[in-house]
């Protein structure tokens, strides 16, 4: 059983209240409060995080992504708050498939976490001023942190003498890439049913 | 115009992309990715314990802050709680990591704008600093020390005795460089009324740690949530007042010697005990251990190679002060003995970020002060 501080009760009471037409789930999990929304009223609720006067959640901390390729909807994005003025952090999260509305008007810090999401799993905000790719290679073609991406890649680049410039070759390892994978395979078959 | 890839005062590589008009910055826009490890992706394929190095290359220059955080936050997973000994260390050593840092971040931020030496005066102490890495770990930089379930060795003897006498010397050399750059005309023309960003802008655009303070809000993390054992040991937190560059440089100036102040209370009340997790399902047994005990051999075998497993569901997003700010892992467990997703916050990134915004209207040298007083690592912002 988690405990939960005076102020995640006073957030948890008054998102229930005020906004359950937002909430889709709330879980208690160590460390604190997360809220899983609904897509439709998302930007309601970031806004009505930053806006009122018992949340006051200021600061967006971080924005990422996970990558679950099996479910419907594909893209877990967990957003983190925190509140300066009641020294509290909030996680909410929102499955999507394919795009998902920006709140950069909202939070100004998101912007370039956005732009990461984009970059490196193909999930688009629809509204952000500038949405182009970040940390990948400039003509980089693909989106990295997909499960379906493989950790070795697509392509590889060289030098090539001849032409005098770099060149893009399909990824050709001498070796497989080998991954242990040391669970005894008794656990492994546990694993995956409860899974 | 390209404030290029390869250019000295570039921390690194970031490439900025400037549009000016005469001198005066009309609009920054920071082109990162030069320096794209696939961190994150690599973590994925990795165990918990492998994953660990991948920290140390993070903020290259604080190293063991990184290891912290994330040894913190499958600490948090797994839900065990370290060793009052093992804590001690962890703060003995995320304090050396901050000296490390802010002379780094001071030194290097004084060569960009023109002063040459305390640059070398701070590496020499960094030099000393590192020394206690490697005397501890095997490696001056990238010491993989700081564990999940506790720290990886204890300490060698004498090791606390050095640092008692690095701690009486170092006050020293902080006020030979402060005497060089503090009351320095030159300094001060160049620094003050520069990069100014206010509380509210900072909170914002996601700053944290020095860019926050140097504006006036007091949050330090090793305060405000303390982790290991902070709350019971003595400790101010410098708090600038006009948020410009000049602020920032004296706020890490004093936290260098506030660190010198913990350091000093953390040797003088340093527990004996032990330094890792006594569950062997989480942490190795000692090589003395394994080498006459079956069942210490086994839990050696089996955590090194499959290595330990978090249960299905489980994340945490775990924070520390790191001296440049906000460092925060976000770990996703799935059932098995790697991380789901492993997401890495880096102060410097939001840091980065608001760089456009700090630095509109200003002229093109006072670039090169603002992305020092930032202090930018490459090694986290592109991961």
């Amino acid at each position: 059983m988690m405990m939960l501080d005076g102020c995640a009760l006073r957030v948890l009471s008054i998102a229930c209240k005020q906004f359950s037409n937002c909430i889709k789930g709330v879980v208690v999990r160590e460390g604190g409060l997360v809220f899983q929304l609904r897509v439709e009223f998302f930007l309601l609720f970031l806004t009505a995080l930053r806006k009122h006067c018992w949340f006051q959640l200021y600061q967006l901390v971080d924005l990422t992504c996970q990558d679950y390729p099996d479910r419907c909807n594909r893209y877990w994005l967990v957003y983190l708050f925190l509140s300066h003025r009641f020294n509290f952090r909030l996680i909410v999260e929102v499955s999507v498939n394919e795009f998902i509305l920006t709140c950069i008007s909202i939070f100004p810090a998101v912007g370039w976490a956005e732009r990461e999401v984009w970059d490196l799993f193909g999930l688009r905000f629809v509204g952000h001023p500038d949405l182009r790719r970040l940390l990948t290679d400039y003509g980089f073609d693909g989106y990295p942190l997909r499960k379906d991406f493989p950790v070795v890649g697509f392509l590889e680049v060289r030098y090539d003498e001849q032409v005098k410039r770099l060149v893009f070759e399909p990824t050709e390892l001498v070796q497989h890439y080998r991954q242990f994978s040391f669970v005894a395979p008794w656990l492994e078959l546990i694993r995956v049913n409860n899974n | 115009m390209n404030f290029g890839p390869q250019h000295p005062a570039a921390h690194g590589v970031l490439r900025l992309v400037l549009e000016l008009e005469g001198e005066v910055i009309i609009r920054v826009d920071p082109h990162i990715g030069l320096l794209h490890r696939g961190t994150e992706k690599l973590i994925e394929y990795r165990t918990y314990l492998q994953a660990l190095p991948y920290m140390d290359r993070l903020d290259y220059v604080s190293t063991i802050c990184q290891e912290h955080a994330y040894s913190l936050a499958v600490e948090q997973l797994v839900g065990v709680s370290v060793p009052l000994r093992a804590q001690y260390i962890r703060v003995l050593f995320a304090e050396i990591t901050r000296i490390l840092n802010h002379l780094m971040a001071v030194t290097t931020h004084a060569l960009d704008v023109g002063a040459l030496t305390p640059f070398l005066w701070g590496f020499e102490e960094r030099e000393k600093l590192m020394e206690f890495y490697e005397r501890v770990s095997g490696a001056r930089l990238h010491a993989s020390f700081i564990r999940p379930g506790g720290v990886c060795y204890d300490l060698p003897m004498g090791l606390l005795d050095d640092v008692y006498s690095f701690i009486s010397q170092f006050g020293y050399r902080l006020n030979e460089i402060e005497e060089l750059l503090t009351n320095n005309r030159i300094w001060k023309q160049r620094l003050v009324d520069i990069g100014c960003i206010s509380v509210s802008d900072a909170v914002q655009f996601g700053f944290s740690g020095v860019m926050v303070r140097g504006s006036g809000l007091v949050w330090d993390l090793r305060r405000i949530s303390p982790y290991e054992v902070y709350d019971q040991l003595e400790f101010s937190i410098p708090v600038g007042s006009n948020g410009d560059c000049y602020d920032r440089y004296l706020v890490r100036i004093e936290e260098m010697r506030q660190s010198l102040r913990l350091l000093f209370s953390c040797l003088s009340s340093f527990p004996i005990g032990l330094v890792r997790v006594d569950d062997k399902k989480l942490t190795p047994p000692s090589r003395a251990f394994m080498k006459y005990s079956m069942e210490s051999l086994i839990h050696h075998f089996k955590l090194y190679t499959e290595g330990m497993s978090v249960n299905f569901g489980r994340r945490c997003y775990t924070a520390v002060e790191a001296p440049k700010g906000e460092f925060g892992v976000l770990l996703v467990a799935d059932g098995s003995n790697r991380p789901y997703r492993c997401k890495l916050r880096s102060p410097g990134y939001f840091h980065l970020q608001g760089l456009n915004s700090m630095s509109v209207g200003h002229l093109l040298a006072d670039i090169v002060a603002i992305v020092g007083t930032q202090d930018l690592v490459f090694g986290e912002i592109d991961r």
